[in-house]
Formats: structure tokens, C-alpha cells, sequence
């Protein structure tokens, strides 16, 4: 018979590694005769579910569009910080919302909404919709190896990765042919506009591989629908065959729709000057010494107060509350109401709004901003004393 | 884990098409992300250097792609990689001197209260795991999260025997810190 700490530690082994039958034997005897043992074994077994079930929430968003940045090939990332990849996030999801150019091989989208009297006009042959983005199309076509696909199937799998803007898609799916055709645009964005920056459809193999088109595609501006026609040539980099291949789409809408995954304020606000846009070396920002906002007490207000001191100012500000401890933070066009600002940044977004640090009054990071000792006069948040009588 | 290595079903082409890695990551990234962010959580208590792994493991999973070596098993890959980064924690917390723009320095203060560690339960046995060494937090939560007791050592580089030894003592201490093992006549 063994004792109870031979007992407890072949149970502890056991939960990972398979023991000696005699092993197994000698700790089933003792347990069956030991209820403190037996208690003990279903406390460690109980323990092993917790340490399961530990989960610690969502993984902020910058993580994703940091990863998302590295795997596109804009090099190999590295730790671009929360604010640098949120500053991608901000100016993408701007470039999903706002206003008007040239779509190439289009016409131009109209800043009052998408121009549906093309497809108006006859059936659409297409029309696909995800979350976050919409296609129609009145005549759809793609040329590869040898056949054409027209998406004539009710069986079209569609799908978007709503990433975080930095990697926004549209990818559809079907069989066609005897084979499986795919059809995947990519979304990219500047503070202006937005656009398609890659097309890939299938080769039309029975091993479908990736054909590529690579370049500028559906640009609109900022919250406009793209509208009309457009032939893409895609080209054969893998040596996969296929080619000659191509897509044609007439009297075709493409929009790139609001992601409820963030939320950027929409559109306006004038540039913070005189600072470099995206990310400034820390030490030269609008608050830091000889920065067009170091004595402005703004960091010293309530966010309220903040916002509309910067609104009469003509400054944009994008507010970012530290939610769950700092472990998610979330993007907000006005401050939620009881919040601080928090001495995290300021810093300048990619379109050139200030991103300010917001947390609830009870989170350990809530501690007020100090106002500058350089500055020239006193903190204006400060009540001054009552004059001498 | 084989049950769970289908959670995400990735091809990509042949030696890593560079035009394949983005979506092949964020697949992966999609799949897996949330339950490595736990176990990373669970051994690297400042959430900001956890971040900082778990970034760096799927770069390293971006970079392993590119030279066109698609893991068979992306999953355990991934843990293995994370559970190497975050044993050898301190080597990488020189990651996160490079973060831009942390003005105020919270890293010191983890949160006692996340609000996502519901439970009396759980955040005990958080804290209680907080107590043991790194690698047999490490070891305790790869097999949390379903690898065996040989992958664990594989994961971690050790024999089989000495990480035997390892998670036993862990579950035992850990047993301990949580209230102890019943009077025992």
C-alpha cells in the first residue's frame, strides 16, 4: 500500500503521462480506500479544468493589424507599438467612410452615394455582400485557363476578412467548370481615399492556384460607393498557367462598408499643425515642450471639456479608451462620459487627428496629467484663490 | 491537439507564395489567436509583453512561411514557439523598449481583477499559478491546453522524464497554494 504523497504524486503524473500498470494499480488501491486522497484528486482535477478555461479576452486590435502589416510584406514588423498599428487601423477604416475620385476604367463616384442607376437598369448578375463589403454587378465575368466563369451558381461562398481595415477583403468562392474558382479583392486606404490595391482571381486548374493583379482598382473617395465598368488583366507570377486571364464586370458598385469592429471618427477635422504626421519621435509632439498645445491645459480638462476646446481650436481628436484594465482599448469619436485623460500619448493619428488616452476614474491608470512646470502660467484647472478682502 | 490542429484549415502554395502568407496568417492568426493570448496570459503577467510574444510569434510564423516552411501543424507551432518565448521571457522583454510612445509605464501593475478571469476559481488559481517558476507555468498550461505530456516536453526541450517530474511538482504546488491537499490521517 502506499503512502499519501506517493499516492498524490502518481496522480499528479497521471494526469499527463501514462503510469506503470503497478503504478496505476497501487494508486487506484489507495485511493479507493482513502477519501482525503480521493478528495484531493478531484481538487487537482478541478484545477487542470480552470487552468483550461482561463481566458483572458479579446487581444486588442492593434496586435491583428500589426501581424497584418508584417504578413503583407511591408517588412517584418516587429512590435510597431499599439498606437502606430491603431494610427493603420484609424486611417483605413477613414479610408472605408469617407469621400471622392476616380475609380480607374470607372466613372466617378458620387459623394451623395453610390450611383445604382446602371444596375438599375437590367438584373445584376452578381450581388455579394458581406459585413463590410458590397459588390453588384450587372454583366461578371473571368477569363482563365481556357474557360469562363460567370458565378452562375446560387452556391457562391462569400466572405470578408473585416481585419482591421489594414486588411480588408472580399473573397468569393464557387464551382464552375468542373472546377473551383475564386475571386478575392484587397482593400486599401489613405486619409482621402480608398481603393482596391490587389485582385486574384483562380487559374482555372483543377489545382486552382493564384493569378494576380496588382495596382490600383476601384479608387473612390472616402464614403463613396465605386461605380462602373472594369476589365483587370491578371498575370501569371507563380508559373502556375492559366493565362491569358482576366475579369470583367459592367455596370458594377463596389463598396467598402463601415466596420462595427472600430470605430474612427468619420471624416473631418483639420491637421494638427505644425507636427509630422503618423508618429512623431516621442519629445516632439503637440503637448510635448515648445508643441502648440503644451501650455494649453487641454490634458489638465475633462475629456468633455477637451473635446470642445479642441473643436473650437478646428482639431480632430480620436478618442482612445483603455477598457478592462488597459487590456482592450477601444476606439471612440467623443469621450464616454465619467472618463480621465490618462498621460498615454497624446499622439498624432494617421490622418493627422490627435489620439488621446481615456480611462474610466476607477482604473489604476487614472492619474491625472500633470500641467507643464515650464509652462508660463498656472494650471487653469486649478481654482485660484479667493483675492485677499 | 489533433482534434484541435482543425480548428484552422490553411493551404498555401507551394514554398510559401508570398502573395499566400497574409491570408495563411491571419487565418491562423483568426483560429488561434485568442486561446495563445490566454496561455501566454497565464505565464507572462504583464500584458503588454504578453502582446509583445504573442506579435512576435506569429511574425516568427510569417517568416517560417516566407522561407516556404508551412508547419504541418500550425497550432502546436505556435504554442511551441510562444511557450520558447516566453520561457526565455527575459531575452524578450527587450521587445518592449522598443514600443513607441509609452509615456506612462504600466507594466508594472497587472491586473488583479481582469475582468475576463471571472470566478473566485480562476483568479485564484491565476494567482496561484503566478507562484510557480515560468517553465512550470509553462508546462502546466501546454497541457491545459490539450498537448501531452511527451509534446510538452518537446515544446519546452526537455526529456521526457524531467518534464514528468516538472509538471508533477507543479501540480502539486499548485495544489498547495490553492488551500493544500485535504488532512491526510
Amino acid at each position: 500500500m502506499i503512502d499519501h504523497a506517493t499516492a498524490r504524486t502518481s496522480f499528479a503524473t497521471s494526469l499527463d503521462f501514462d503510469l506503470e500498470p503497478a503504478e496505476r494499480a497501487a494508486l487506484d488501491d489507495h485511493l479507493d480506500g482513502c477519501p482525503a486522497c480521493r478528495a484531493d484528486v478531484a481538487a487537482m482535477r478541478a484545477d487542470a479544468a480552470v487552468l483550461r478555461d482561463l481566458d483572458f479576452g479579446p487581444v486588442p486590435a492593434a496586435v491583428r493589424a500589426n501581424i497584418a502589416i508584417a504578413a503583407e510584406g511591408h517588412g517584418r514588423g516587429g512590435p510597431l507599438g499599439r498606437w502606430l498599428a491603431i494610427g493603420a487601423v484609424g486611417a483605413l477604416l477613414l479610408a472605408a467612410l469617407g469621400g471622392g475620385a476616380l475609380g480607374v476604367g470607372g466613372r466617378p463616384g458620387s459623394t451623395a452615394g453610390p450611383d445604382v442607376t446602371a444596375a438599375a437598369a437590367a438584373p445584376n448578375q452578381i450581388a455579394w455582400k458581406t459585413d463590410v463589403v458590397a459588390l453588384t454587378a450587372r454583366e461578371f465575368s473571368i477569363t482563365a485557363g481556357g474557360k469562363t466563369f460567370r458565378a452562375a451558381t446560387p452556391k457562391v461562398q462569400i466572405h470578408s476578412d473585416p481585419g482591421d481595415a489594414t486588411y480588408r477583403t472580399l473573397e468569393a468562392t464557387w464551382e464552375e467548370n468542373g472546377v473551383e474558382m475564386r475571386l478575392n479583392l484587397y482593400f486599401g486606404g489613405d486619409a482621402s481615399s480608398w481603393w482596391v490595391d490587389q485582385v486574384r482571381i483562380y487559374n482555372g486548374a483543377a489545382e486552382g492556384g493564384w493569378l494576380y493583379a496588382k495596382g490600383t482598382f476601384f479608387k473612390a473617395a472616402l464614403g463613396d460607393a465605386w461605380t462602373g465598368d472594369l476589365d483587370v488583366a491578371v498575370t501569371d507570377v507563380d508559373g502556375i498557367g492559366g493565362t491569358p486571364a482576366s475579369i470583367h464586370l459592367a455596370g458594377a458598385t463596389l463598396q467598402s462598408l463601415p466596420s462595427t469592429d472600430a470605430n474612427d471618427p468619420a471624416g473631418g477635422g483639420i491637421k494638427v499643425p505644425p507636427i509630422a504626421p503618423v508618429i512623431q519621435p516621442l519629445g516632439s509632439g503637440p503637448f510635448d515642450p515648445g508643441g502648440t498645445l503644451h501650455c494649453s491645459g487641454i490634458l489638465q480638462m475633462t475629456p468633455g471639456d477637451a473635446q470642445a476646446t479642441l473643436d473650437k481650436m478646428g482639431i480632430a481628436v480620436s478618442w482612445r479608451y483603455y477598457t478592462q484594465n488597459d487590456s482592450f482599448i477601444e476606439s471612440r469619436t467623443g469621450p464616454p462620459s465619467g472618463t480621465v485623460i490618462i498621460a498615454d500619448g497624446p499622439f498624432i493619428g494617421s490622418n493627422g487627428q490627435l489620439l488621446i488616452a481615456i480611462v474610466d476614474p476607477t482604473s489604476p491608470l487614472a492619474k491625472p496629467v500633470p500641467f507643464p512646470a515650464d509652462c508660463p502660467r498656472s494650471d487653469p484647472n486649478v481654482t485660484p484663490p479667493p483675492p485677499a478682502p | 491537439m489533433t482534434e484541435r490542429e482543425g480548428v484552422a484549415t490553411v493551404t498555401i502554395g507551394a514554398a510559401g507564395r508570398s502573395s499566400d502568407v497574409a491570408p495563411a496568417v491571419l487565418s491562423l492568426y483568426n483560429a488561434h489567436h485568442r486561446e495563445l493570448a490566454s496561455f501566454i496570459r497565464g505565464i507572462e503577467r504583464d500584458p503588454a509583453f504578453a502582446e509583445d510574444i504573442l506579435s512576435e510569434t506569429f511574425l516568427r510564423l510569417i517568416e517560417e512561411i516566407r522561407r516556404g516552411r508551412m508547419p504541418d501543424q500550425p497550432r502546436a507551432w505556435l504554442y511551441r514557439v510562444a511557450a520558447n518565448l516566453v520561457v526565455d521571457g527575459g531575452r524578450h522583454r527587450s521587445v518592449a523598449g522598443r514600443v513607441l510612445g509609452r509615456l506612462v509605464d504600466h507594466r508594472t501593475e497587472p491586473p488583479p481583477d481582469d475582468t475576463f478571469l471571472r470566478g473566485e476559481l480562476r483568479r485564484e488559481v491565476w494567482v496561484a499559478l503566478g507562484t510557480l517558476p515560468r517553465d512550470a507555468r509553462t508546462a502546466l498550461l501546454l497541457a491545459a491546453h490539450g498537448f501531452t505530456g511527451r509534446e510538452v516536453a518537446e515544446a519546452l526541450g526537455r526529456t521526457e522524464l524531467a518534464t514528468r517530474s516538472l509538471i508533477c511538482r507543479a501540480r502539486l504546488r499548485l495544489r498547495e497554494q490553492l488551500g493544500g491537499p485535504e488532512a491526510l490521517t
